[in-house]
């Protein structure tokens, strides 16, 4: 596992955050998030449990977020 | 098989995304984008999936990638391990892809072997078959 940022911000003077480094792929990232919109804030499963699996999810891969 | 309704709906990728048909426009836009990017060479987008396929057992195609050096090199052995063994994939892998990609194709290749990952998860867990996605 890296203990350092591998990939600048798009953004100048910015931290190297999910977002910013994805920035450097503007329009794929735009379209991303419109999915991650879609899923996330609509549908029939409950938000508390999207949630929970998220950070399951997380806690699983070793992931920071 | 699957444990979907077959009576209700044939067991493929693109049929079970299709229950939710906002996410799976949103899911086709997205996954569009990759092969859209100016950024990375689409045989090299062509390699990583069918990389990826392997890992999951569902192609066979086996061709002799050993000869492959650079950018063709790199995105192999990124995503070979990102589907088992992210954590493997090394600071100095991340950085030659950078060298050769630049940020927004690294950006793009790493994202596109993680979602190539993704949908043969998916169809595992819904125990589909067909369908690209």
């Amino acid at each position: 596992m890296s203990t350092r940022p591998r990939i600048s911000s798009a953004l100048p003077d910015q931290e190297p955050t999910f977002a910013n480094v994805t920035a450097h792929a503007p329009d794929m990232i735009a379209r991303f998030f419109t999915l991650y919109t879609e899923l996330w804030q609509k549908g029939i499963v409950p938000p508390e449990l999207k949630e929970l699996t998220r950070i399951r999810n997380a806690r699983i891969t070793d992931c920071g977020y | 098989m699957s444990w979907l309704d077959t009576s209700l709906i044939n067991p493929d990728f693109e049929d079970v995304l299709t229950l939710r048909p906002e996410l799976k426009a949103g899911f086709d836009s997205f996954m569009a984008s990759f092969a859209q990017s100016s950024d990375v060479p689409s045989h090299i987008l062509a390699l990583c999936r069918e990389q990826v396929a392997i890992k999951h057992s569902e192609s066979i195609a086996g061709e002799d990638t050993g000869a492959l050096v650079g950018a063709e090199a790199l995105a192999l052995a990124v995503a070979e391990k990102i589907s088992y063994d992210h954590h493997a994939i090394s600071d100095e892998e991340v950085s030659a892809l950078v060298d050769e990609l630049g940020e927004g194709g690294a950006v793009t290749l790493l994202t596109a072997s993680a979602f190539y990952d993704v949908i043969h998860r998916l169809k595992q867990v819904w125990a589909t078959r067909e369908g690209e996605g």
